[in-house]
């Protein structure tokens, strides 16, 4: 009987213990046991700005039934904290002195917020907004409040930012790039989120960092802005991206960069010692860039492949799209994939709006590396497979552009990745 | 066996009878007709596209691993014990975070009217079990059954062919 | 992977495509790639409308539905469906000719001084023709007659109408007559065939298509009457230069286009235009008025005034999205419900002009021949109004222009012969066929089609010809694409046209004072005007003494797509000539009806239906039927290959 150790009970971890237990799907067998600093079940990270608006509440977070932990033979620390591991003697220490001995181990220990590194961070009023007891905090902190700055135009600010005006809080996001969402949009597609943003009641200042966050008698009194601007606020949310939680491989002597580095097997450089999911360092399939990514579906992705190969079933990981993003904003829904501008020569970009949709293809040598979609995201999945498959889409542009296209124009690259039944030779000739 | 909506591409018409059957069919109305006057959209869970000369249904294949219940960050969307893949029914609600339109490659899932994602969910079965866009294709170019009768049913139309062209039948 | 993406050869209109993308705004291509997979059953000619029992659609794999509710099988419903469209296509050139006919009418009433008959000669020939007498009547007397005449040819009468019958060689006539397919009169036939086709009265596919084929012809008694009462009103066309595409625009003119088909509207406007010249020059336009032409309508302008030519049907979007269209006015047919959606971000005036013929979000100003120069100023006023409220506005003016010489009609071109030989003016057409100089002629004709890059087929088909020594003709937007791409030109006849071609073209060029060939394609009008090529048919035939069905003559329309060309083609075919389609026609449901006009109808007229997408084989087969003809004749004939290097 082999005995599995997984730190954090997130997307990645969880995706490991289910994939370790196999096909069975039941207790018996091997020894699996997940560590969690956080007191709860997995949860949906993606939810919490439900539980800021007020909602949601941990209920509807929980991504697994009741008694799914047990009915699987996990074993459970959860609420404990991981302190040291000793590779060599392949034990972890938690933080009560007690040592864990495991045969294989992964660190799914996840990411925590960037911090907005000015003065004033640590006021009472100042939050990230990371995990169920963050969104509970900020909950609370809101009813007080009338007004809140959200620092950072990315997915999480903009989420907490319409999560407190649902609260009816009067809202500025200040943001430092030209414009929002700068990480899944190009400019064009930013300004129809940022318009429907807008129309909620959300304000915006661009081109700005926070330079303090000022207090008075232990009070939160507001922002004071790099061009000297005051913005009044008794709540502040920074959003300013996650770094990955790397503390423990580092302190054990594991190689490190941005993340956790992992081999194609996500063997970290500790004999017996995996990684995955937002602690780790990953290869873009476009770019060929390492870079942590912080994606759910990535992080399920590789949770799942480390638990294969951590109980011996050799699998591979090919690398992934390190930006991947749905989300919807007013009413207008937004879905990128791969590169959202071009990025000098040899690029090629290609869009066409009409009727408030905009879609806009990036293409390098004929192959699809970029796809964004704002308004109507319809066979969003496409693009995204079409990129990861690095498909050859030269003469399909106008189908990409019009969203008339599906899986049927690539039969070679996607109508097979089911398993399903053979495409017509006529379909398999459109290819080449 | 687990039974699905399979494509003979070959007889598609591109005529989308089985896109609106499939929306009426998800539709409280029921009939095109009162769908229609009642202004009540169902949301068509198959696409037909054109693909060079051939016209090309897309359906859901509910993969064995599939990408969209991987993908689902609000666990809504589940494979259920009779293999139907679903966002309905299971233990919470779709969001409508569009994650798993994002992960199906063969760009089957849409955005639902209500913001909730839609899919072919096998809701629409008649009294003998067949799906409504299998119904409504006036030439059988959609088909229900099992994976391996479809492809034993294309290998036995092979072999007919062949047979006739032996005989001389040109 | 397929083919690279090209909506159109022409790269004006690639430029407006990139600039319309670039705007966010739906062009007819994008539309269409909205509308795809379009339904297989409309396709196939398989989707029966005409009863509310329906709609009803033939299975065309034999498993589905074999009838319609009423038991009309696939035969039935592709032939009433496709003679239908002939109805229509006959409906729409027979109301344009009367519309032309009520006009002279009015003039010679009194009542319509501004269609004062500019070619008199015309009109009294053409009353010659009809039968009517001239000498010593005024000519309101002979345009009274003329048009009343014309009139008469729309009710039902105990003979075809006269337009057919003065115009038609006799063994047309005696072969139409045969097969029961001379029309009783315009407007009777087009109301028996939508009386056939209703529910339960024709279910015979070859007696629908015999039916049809009637219809055809009074649509070619339509297009004749269009032509003859135009040239009458506004004079026979004779070559004019001038240049055709978008970068005849200019930033600093009132850019009016003038889009439709009746020259009722658009010459009052050019008329107009020459007028107030000094009207837009005072509002600020340095360049003055600057009319363009769209469609069928700048065919009648091209080669009466050398009004540039500047986009087709297909493309009649994309002037406006160079910002610099002041107004474009419009009468009717091929006209794109669109233009007031895609004109509003530009504030470009769409007018329309017709009673029948209003468009959503256009402004609307009657034309009655009663006060058409009136109204014509009016339109002329609001362009300028447009001119002025748009200047200081960016401007996207694609560069391209091409030469061109147009407006070669039957006259014209005889008038040209007959420098080489007065007493004998086809004579010198005649023994160059003969002589293999001139291996055929072919007439294209018909629209631009979305679902084929613009004007690729017309290009590569007439290349194809052209190198082979085949005198060509176009009309309509067929040639509205050459003329875009420079194949109206003298140039384009040095660039492309084989020995034998070039030589005669250069001749009879020189003999007219030219100093240079005549233009590779030869421009004779809009779309009613492919009467002008069944009159130097007929002529040619008379002279060799045979029937037209015998003349190495095809005619092609590559890129066809209205109801109104399918009219045509069968006329065409009626004519006797083997005649190109480039898409295949909504008939492919019903083996019957292909077999009938690709096949049998060979046997009972002499044309038939060629369809061919690939435009490099559509040439080839264009090619061997001109071989088959002369052999036929007993001369010389030359392979596809040997023409090719000779």
């Amino acid at each position: 009987m082999r005995r599995f150790l997984i730190i954090g009970n997130g997307a990645a971890g969880l995706a490991a213990a289910e994939a370790i237990r196999g096909d069975a799907g039941r207790a018996g067998g091997d020894d699996i046991t997940i560590v969690s600093d956080e007191p709860h079940p997995a949860y949906s990270r993606c939810l919490i700005p439900g539980v800021v608006a007020g909602e949601l509440g941990f209920e509807a977070l929980s991504l697994r039934p009741p008694g799914f932990y047990g009915s699987l033979g996990f074993k459970t620390l959860f609420g404990r904290r991981v302190t040291g591991i000793d590779s060599a003697r392949h034990r972890v220490i938690l933080e009560n002195g007690t040592g864990l001995e495991y045969d294989a181990l992964l660190l799914a220990t996840g990411a925590r917020p960037a911090p907005a590194g000015v003065p004033g961070s640590e006021s009472p009023g100042v939050f990230s907004l990371r995990t169920y007891e963050d969104a509970t905090r900020i909950a609370a902190a809101a009813e007080e409040a009338s007004s809140a700055v959200v620092v950072g135009g990315g997915l999480v600010g903009l989420k907490a930012a319409v999560a407190l005006r649902k609260r009816g809080l009067k809202v500025t996001v200040v943001v430092k790039s030209p414009w929002i969402l700068s990480k899944q949009l190009d400019r064009w597609g930013a300004v129809l989120v940022q318009e429907a943003l807008a129309a909620l009641g959300i304000g915006f200042i661009f081109g700005q960092n926070p330079a303090e966050f000022a207090q008075k008698r232990g009070r939160l009194m507001g922002v004071r802005l790099e061009d000297g601007a005051r913005l009044a606020a008794g709540l502040v949310i920074v959003g300013k991206g996650v770094v990955p939680e790397v503390r423990l491989a580092r302190e054990a002597g594991i190689n490190v960069a941005a993340g956790v580095l992992v081999d194609r097997h996500l063997r970290t450089s500790a004999p017996g010692v995996y990684a995955a999911g937002d602690c780790c360092e990953v290869s873009d399939l476009v770019t060929g860039e390492r870079s942590p990514s912080a994606l759910w579906t990535l992080a399920v992705e590789q949770g799942r492949l480390a638990g294969l190969n951590m109980a011996g079933r050799a699998a591979p990981y090919e690398g992934g799209l390190t930006r991947l993003n749905t989300v919807e904003f007013g009413g207008i829904p937004v879905a990128s994939a791969g590169l959202v501008t071009a990025r000098g020569n040899g690029f090629q970009e290609l869009s066409r709006s009409a009727r408030g949709a905009y879609r806009k293809i990036i293409l390098k040598d004929g192959r699809l590396v970029g796809a964004v979609l704002v308004g109507d995201i319809s066979r969003a999945g496409v693009y995204a497979a079409l990129i990861r498959r690095r498909a050859v889409v030269e003469g399909l542009e106008p189908e990409l552009l019009s969203a008339r296209m599906g899986a049927n124009h690539f039969p070679g690259a996607l109508a097979a990745l089911a398993g399903g039944p053979a495409v017509p030779q006529a379909l398999e000739k459109m290819e080449s | 066996m687990h039974r699905g909506v399979f494509v003979r591409y070959e007889r598609c018409l591109g005529c989308r009878s089985c896109q609106l059957a499939c929306a009426v069919s998800h539709t409280r109305a029921g009939t095109l007709a009162e769908a229609l006057l009642q202004g009540e959209a169902g949301g068509r869970r198959l696409f037909v596209d054109q693909v060079g000369a051939v016209k090309a249904p897309s359906v859901c294949r509910h993969c064995e691993e599939a990408y969209c219940v991987a993908a689902c960050p609000a666990g809504a969307m589940w494979k259920r014990p009779d293999g139907v893949v679903t966002n309905a029914g299971s233990l919470h609600q779709c969001v409508g975070c569009w994650m798993c339109v994002m992960a199906c490659p063969f760009g089957v899932i849409s955005r639902g009217p209500g913001g909730q994602a839609v899919k072919c969910d096998q809701e629409c079965l008649d009294g003998d079990g067949l799906p409504a866009c299998v119904k409504a294709c006036p030439t059988r170019a959609l088909v229900f059954t099992t994976m391996e009768e479809f492809e034993a049913g294309r290998r036995r139309a092979a072999l007919q062919g062949a047979a006739a062209t032996a005989s001389g039948g040109r | 992977m397929g083919q690279p993406v090209m909506e159109s050869m022409d790269p004006a209109a690639r430029e407006m495509l990139a600039e319309a993308r670039v705007k966010g705004i739906e062009t007819a291509w994008d539309r269409y790639q909205d509308q795809l997979p379009q339904c297989g059953f409309g396709e196939t000619g398989l989707c029966c409308r005409n009863c509310v029992q329906g709609p009803c659609r033939i299975d065309p794999f034999g498993d589905g539905p074999r009838a319609g509710v009423c038991g009309a099988t696939a035969d039935t419903v592709v032939a009433r469906n496709l003679i239908r469209a002939i109805a229509a296509g006959t409906a729409a050139h027979s109301g344009h000719s009367k519309h032309l006919a009520q006009a002279l009418k009015k003039w010679a009433l009194g009542r319509a001084g501004a269609y004062a008959p500019q070619d008199e000669n015309k009109l009294r020939a053409v009353a010659r023709r009809l039968g009517r007498a001239t000498d010593g009547r005024t000519a309101e007397d002979v345009a009274l007659d003329v048009a009343e005449t014309a009139l008469k040819d729309y009710a039902e009468s105990d003979e075809p109408p006269a337009f057919v019958r003065t115009t038609l060689p006799r063994g047309r006539l005696e072969a139409l007559g045969r097969l029961g397919a001379l029309p009783p009169g315009i407007d009777a036939v087009v109301s028996e065939i939508m009386h056939r086709t209703t529910l339960g009265v024709d279910a015979d596919p070859v007696n629908l298509l015999i039916g049809g084929i009637k219809g055809a012809v009074a649509d070619y008694a339509a297009c004749h009457m269009g032509t003859d009462l135009a040239d009458i009103i506004f004079g026979v066309p004779s070559p004019v230069v001038t240049q055709a595409n978008l970068g005849v625009l200019r930033e600093d003119a009132v850019n009016v286009a003038l889009h439709g088909h009746n020259p009722l509207l658009s010459e009052v406007v050019v008329r107009a235009a020459s007028e107030m010249q000094d009207e837009a020059v005072r509002a600020g336009a340095r360049g003055g008025l600057n009319l363009v032409g769209v469609c069928c309508t700048g065919n009648e302008v091209l080669m009466r005034h050398g009004v540039p030519p500047i986009a087709n049907s297909v493309s009649q979007e994309l002037p406006i999205l160079t910002g610099a269209l002041d107004a474009m006015v419009v009468d009717y047919q091929c006209v794109y419900p669109s233009l007031p959606t895609v004109a509003e971000c530009f504030g470009t005036r769409i007018i329309t002009t017709m009673e029948m013929a209003k468009i959503p979000g256009a402004t609307h100003l009657p034309l009655a021949e009663e006060t058409a120069p009136e109204q014509a100023r009016e339109i002329i006023k609001l362009a300028i109004q447009a001119f002025v409220e748009r200047r200081g506005r960016p401007v996207t003016i694609p560069r391209h222009t091409s030469r061109v010489v147009a407006g070669f009609s039957t006259e014209t071109l005889v008038a040209a012969l007959s420098k080489l030989n007065a007493a004998d003016p086809l004579a010198p057409l005649v023994e160059n066929i003969v002589g293999g100089n001139i291996q055929g002629v072919v007439l294209f004709a018909g629209c631009n089609n979305v679902k084929v890059p613009q004007d690729a087929n017309y290009l590569a088909i007439a290349t194809e010809l052209a190198r082979r020594d085949v005198l060509m003709l176009a009309t309509g937007c067929g040639a509205g694409a050459f003329a875009r791409h420079g194949f109206l030109s003298p140039d384009a006849t040095r660039e492309h046209a084989g020995p034998g071609l070039k030589a005669v073209l250069t001749a009879i060029g020189e003999a007219n004072g030219l100093g240079g060939p005549l233009p590779l394609v030869l421009h004779m009008g809009s779309c009613v005007d492919n009467s002008r090529a069944v009159d130097v048919a007929a002529a040619v035939a008379a002279r060799l003494q045979v029937d037209i069905d015998r003349l190495p003559v095809v005619a092609s329309a590559p890129e066809f797509k209205t109801e109104k060309a399918i009219a045509i083609g069968t006329w065409a075919v009626a004519c006797g000539l083997p005649t190109h389609l480039g898409l295949f026609p909504p008939v492919l449901g019903s083996q019957t009806v292909i077999k009938a006009l690709t096949g049998e109808i060979k046997n009972m007229l002499g044309g038939y239906f060629i369809v061919e997408p690939d435009p490099l084989k559509a040439a080839e087969k264009i090619f061997a039927a001109i071989q088959e003809r002369r052999a036929g004749l007993g001369l010389a004939v030359r392979s596809w290959e040997e023409a090719r290097c000779a």
